[in-house]
């Protein structure tokens, strides 16, 4: 049985907008192995962003995280970052958990070189030895492939987009965290950065060792990268397993909409199809299971009563017809 | 990229003293050939009163320092190698005496209260935006928003007389006699603690009203410009990375919001430069914008040149100080060369 | 015709806009108020300027219900036809300087060339030298004792940063698609800059405009206060200066002469800055404060 590092149990969060509190993430539960590469796939909307930040702890003031836990798990020792205090949890950001937002671009302060970027990180969490940081930001700026002499001097305005996203990957594992958090890493850039990109972060793993989990809404990144993929829909996880899984067998309506909407460049004809209707409201949700309305499959169950997220030999499913859909897909292939 | 560099400061230095230049260009031409300039009307006035004109000429060059029989070409020659010289004629009303000694005489009081009042209005403006801006829509942005407000609406010179009328005269906060001036009557200028605090007695009210006058603007951006930059990437990804609160507010939302009032800085130094003659008015106190009133209602011609070109020049100077501070605190700007 | 009701219905719009925002219309109406105050005040008054040494710095009284001056003389009288010139010169040189602004802007931009480069250079040097010492020396060497004039001098210094606004948003302006369309079609420059650009630009030129009336109205005061410039001795202007120097400040009776004609500067000043403020927020939608 691999190892856990990141458990999270039912995570529900809920902000106050201008037309009512909206639950934005509905009782989520995940377990993380130990390095491994979880997708985590939805429509822009879903909540996943929201997810990312609530990992770390740093929603939005008006975001509160009314129940759950999320808990750390290094060997025997087992952290509940819901009961850390303002003070701890900055020591724990970057250091056990590090997420990345989107848009590397603006990640950096304009008027600090990329080296005070490095040294800034590492004072924060107590490592005031500059030459050790210096060491380790060249050690990892060649990871990345990046000429340190070159950027280490400059300002963010002064590399381009790729090299700072780079830069960013390699600020990223400054601390040698646990559990690495990439939202949307390939999104805003060019194609050929984007490979670049994948590669890279392949190798990164398999030179340092983290676990990673990466939101986005593209489904060719899940493909290539991940080890397992989660599918989000209003809120709340809806499918958890492994990748070629979600490709070739799903068990979620929702995810087999997904998947059987990317053309791919197989032989065959395949028939693409799209979901029918939109995202749902989050002040007006519908009763019982949340994609319903939009369902192929749905029947009176699932407008009263909501799926719970069952776990068959590793493959979790939300769905009350899960035979009948993984029946179908397997037909499809 | 050194080379870059060094082109943007020589290009601002270089634009500064064209600017200056051309200041002391257009005080010639307003002295000597506008109609009805100076020097016409003490000619007409001198053969008026019965003097013949090649005596009334010869008196306007001694007193005016100028030579009217050569051309007008010479005279601009010799009045702009005069000025490089430091030269600026002698006083027409105070007997002989170079103006450069009395400009001089005068102008360090007022250099000592505008830098003093600028320096703390930006000081406590910054501070009090950023303040605003991370208790906004409080009770405390409220108050201060409203004071910053109310507070650039009313000009300068009314803030003075309020200041003298309301906590001197009717709440007796001060004496409005002692207080005049920049010194005490009797005192010696040395470098003594006992002198700085008398000057600073002085100066306190002209001081307090220019950091009144100037400090609602700072207060208003900074509060506009931290709000922005509170709002940008890289403020959350600092907080993604662990950094401390305090670090964030000063290095990377600080830094960055205050950047834009730089560029103001150098419109606040003119204003309140040109200012001086009203407020030192009010306050008679004895810096150069005081001494400007006076030679300009005895109409004493030279200093009132002299005066003009200094003013100008030091706000040329200080312009281009502010504009070298700002592009130290942005490396953007000094990429750009420009 | 066509132009000047383009330039109506424009102006209509900006009103319509500026009654959504209360503190702004508030605003407006002040200013409004003063400025008819001043400008049809002394047709509806008969002002006595005899000295009446019997009746020096009393106050409020039923007589006089703003009290007297340090020759006796009736003070609301004063304020009532004292604004006159103090408005007139401001609202004139507001508008010369937008006028000369907007032209000069739109020459530069549109033409281009030497001729902008030029127009930029003078007005970089008008921009850098300090505009009230500059005042004092004009004032100083050419003598000024008409409204008018001073309202000429004004205007002559105040048009830099409005000349370059005015530029950069024609430039910005002329790429635009709807403006090389036009250009395509081949209608005229002068079409261009009347009928597509000018609107654009009206509500910053208001906000402009009500700016540079509110430094003008400053500038004035300022110099007729240090007494650089003589104007007739019951503009709010002097009765500050005469206050001032004739010890108004030392008795509460005597405290009107200085506060009513600072009261009366200051509303102007006040409700025009207030105006202009709203103006900018209804334009500038990222200084609104929530919607």
């Amino acid at each position: 049985m691999p190892e856990v590092v990141l458990s999270v149990k039912d995570l529900k969060l809920a902000y106050q907008s201008r037309r009512g509190p909206v639950q934005a993430l509905r009782g989520v539960s995940f377990d993380l192995y130990k390095g491994e590469t979880l997708a985590l796939i939805g429509e822009s909307g879903c909540g996943k962003s929201t997810l990312g930040f609530a990992l770390i702890r740093l929603s939005p003031p008006t975001a509160k995280i009314t129940d759950g836990s999320i808990t750390l798990i290094d060997g025997a020792k087992k952290t509940n970052l819901m009961t850390l205090s303002e003070k701890e949890i900055l020591r724990f950001r970057w250091s056990e958990m590090a997420m990345m937002l989107q848009a590397a671009i603006s990640a950096y302060n304009p008027v600090l070189r990329i080296i005070d970027h490095f040294l800034d990180t590492a004072r924060a969490h107590g490592l005031k030895d500059k030459a050790e940081v210096e060491k380790r930001a060249r050690r990892l700026l060649k990871a990345v492939h990046l000429d340190a002499d070159r950027v280490l001097p400059s300002y963010p305005h002064e590399l381009s987009g790729g090299m700072r996203q780079r830069v960013l990957l390699a600020l990223g594992l400054l601390l040698q965290p646990k559990v690495v958090i990439l939202d949307e890493p390939t999104t805003a850039l060019d194609i050929l950065t984007q490979r670049a990109i994948i590669e890279l972060l392949r190798e990164l793993k398999q030179e340092f060792s983290f676990s990673l989990i990466f939101i986005s809404h593209d489904l060719s990144l899940a493909a290539e990268l991940a080890d397992r993929v989660a599918t989000m829909y209003a809120g709340q996880l809806i499918e958890i397993c492994d990748v070629y899984e979600a490709f070739g067998a799903p068990r979620h309506p929702y995810t087999l909409g997904l998947t059987r909407a990317v053309p791919t460049l197989h032989g065959s004809e395949e028939e693409l199809t799209s979901i029918p209707g939109s995202p749902p409201d989050f002040v007006n949700m519908p009763t019982g299971c949340k994609f319903h309305p939009r369902c192929p499959f749905a029947t009176d169950l699932c407008r009263e009563v909501e799926p719970p997220l069952t776990d068959d030999a590793g493959h979790l499913t939300a769905c009350h017809h899960w035979q009948q859909v993984m029946a179908q897909s397997k037909k499809g292939e | 990229m050194r080379r870059v560099f060094k082109n943007y400061y020589l290009i601002r230095l270089l634009k500064a003293f064209l600017t200056i230049f051309i200041v002391t260009t257009l005080t010639f031409f307003l002295i000597r050939l506008m109609p009805g300039n100076p020097l016409d009307i003490y000619i007409s006035q001198q053969v008026a009163q019965g003097t013949p004109y090649q005596d009334a000429v010869q008196m306007a060059n001694s007193i005016f320092q100028v030579d009217l029989n050569q051309p007008v070409y010479v005279q601009y020659l010799a009045y702009m190698k005069n000025l490089l010289h430091g030269d600026f004629g002698v006083s027409i009303i105070s007997a002989a005496t170079p103006v450069i000694d009395i400009v001089m005489r005068f102008l360090p009081w007022t250099l000592f209260v505008v830098t003093i009042s600028l320096f703390v209005s930006f000081l406590l403006g910054v501070l009090f935006g950023t303040l605003m801006a991370y208790k906004r829509n409080s009770w405390v942005d409220h108050v201060l928003s409203s004071f910053a407000s109310i507070i650039t609406a009313v000009p300068n010179y009314v803030t003075a007389m309020l200041i003298v009328v309301i906590f001197g005269v009717t709440l007796n906060w001060f004496d409005t006699g002692s207080i005049r001036g920049s010194m005490s009557p009797g005192v010696q200028p040395e470098f003594s603690l006992d002198f700085l605090l008398d000057a600073l007695y002085h100066a306190s009210l002209p001081i307090i009203t220019y950091i009144l006058t100037t400090i609602g603007t700072w207060m208003l951006m900074m509060k506009s410009n931290t709000v922005s930059t509170l709002g940008e990437d890289y403020v959350n990804v600092a907080r993604a990375r662990g950094l401390s609160d305090a670090r964030i507010t000063t290095a990377y939302v600080g830094r960055n919001a205050v950047l834009p009032l730089f560029t103001t800085l150098a419109i606040s130094i003119g204003f309140v430069v040109g200012g001086s003659t009203l407020i030192e008015s009010i306050f008679q106190y004895a810096g150069i914008g005081l001494k400007l009133s006076a030679a300009l209602t005895s109409r004493d011609y030279p200093v009132i040149q002299a005066i003009f070109i200094i003013i100008c020049a030091s706000v040329v100077l200080a312009n281009v100080l502010a504009d070298l501070l700002y592009s130290l605190l942005d490396p953007r700007i000094r990429a750009e060369g420009r | 015709m066509q132009r000047l009701s383009l330039l109506i219905s424009s102006l209509r719009q900006t009103l319509r806009i500026m009654a959504r925002n209360r503190v702004g219309f508030a605003g407006f109406i002040l200013t409004m108020f003063v400025v008819l105050l001043a400008m049809l005040g002394p047709f509806f008054i008969h002002l006595d300027m005899t000295a009446h040494t019997e009746l020096i710095y009393q106050g409020p009284s039923a007589a006089h219900w703003l009290g007297t001056d340090n020759q006796g003389r009736d003070i609301m009288m004063q304020i009532i036809s004292g604004g006159r010139s103090v408005v007139y010169v401001g609202a004139l040189a507001a508008f010369l300087t937008v006028a000369v602004g907007v032209t000069l802007g739109s020459l530069a931009a549109v033409v281009g060339g030497w001729v902008d480069s030029v127009i930029n250079g003078v007005a970089e040097i008008v921009i850098t030298i300090p505009k009230f010492p500059l005042l004092l020396v004009l004032a100083g060497f050419i003598q000024l004792d008409s409204p008018t004039g001073l309202a000429l001098i004004l205007a002559s210094i105040g048009w830099g940063s409005l000349m370059r606004a005015i530029r950069a948003q024609v430039l910005s302006l002329k790429e635009r698609d709807y403006v090389q369309a036009a250009r395509a079609l081949g209608l005229p420059t002068s079409h261009l800059l009347f009928k597509e650009i000018m609107p654009n630009m009206m509500s910053y030129i208001l906000v402009q405009f009500v700016m540079n009336m509110t430094d003008a109205v400053y500038s004035q005061v300022g110099l007729v206060f240090l007494g650089i410039v003589p104007l007739e001795s019951n503009n709010w202007g002097v009765m500050l200066q005469y206050a001032w120097r004739f010890g108004a400040i030392f008795s509460a009776n005597s405290r009107w002469f200085l506060f009513v004609p600072i009261f009366m500067i200051v509303l102007l000043q006040f409700s025009l800055v207030t105006m202009s403020r709203s103006l900018d927020e209804v334009f500038n939608p990222r200084l609104r404060v929530g919607e």
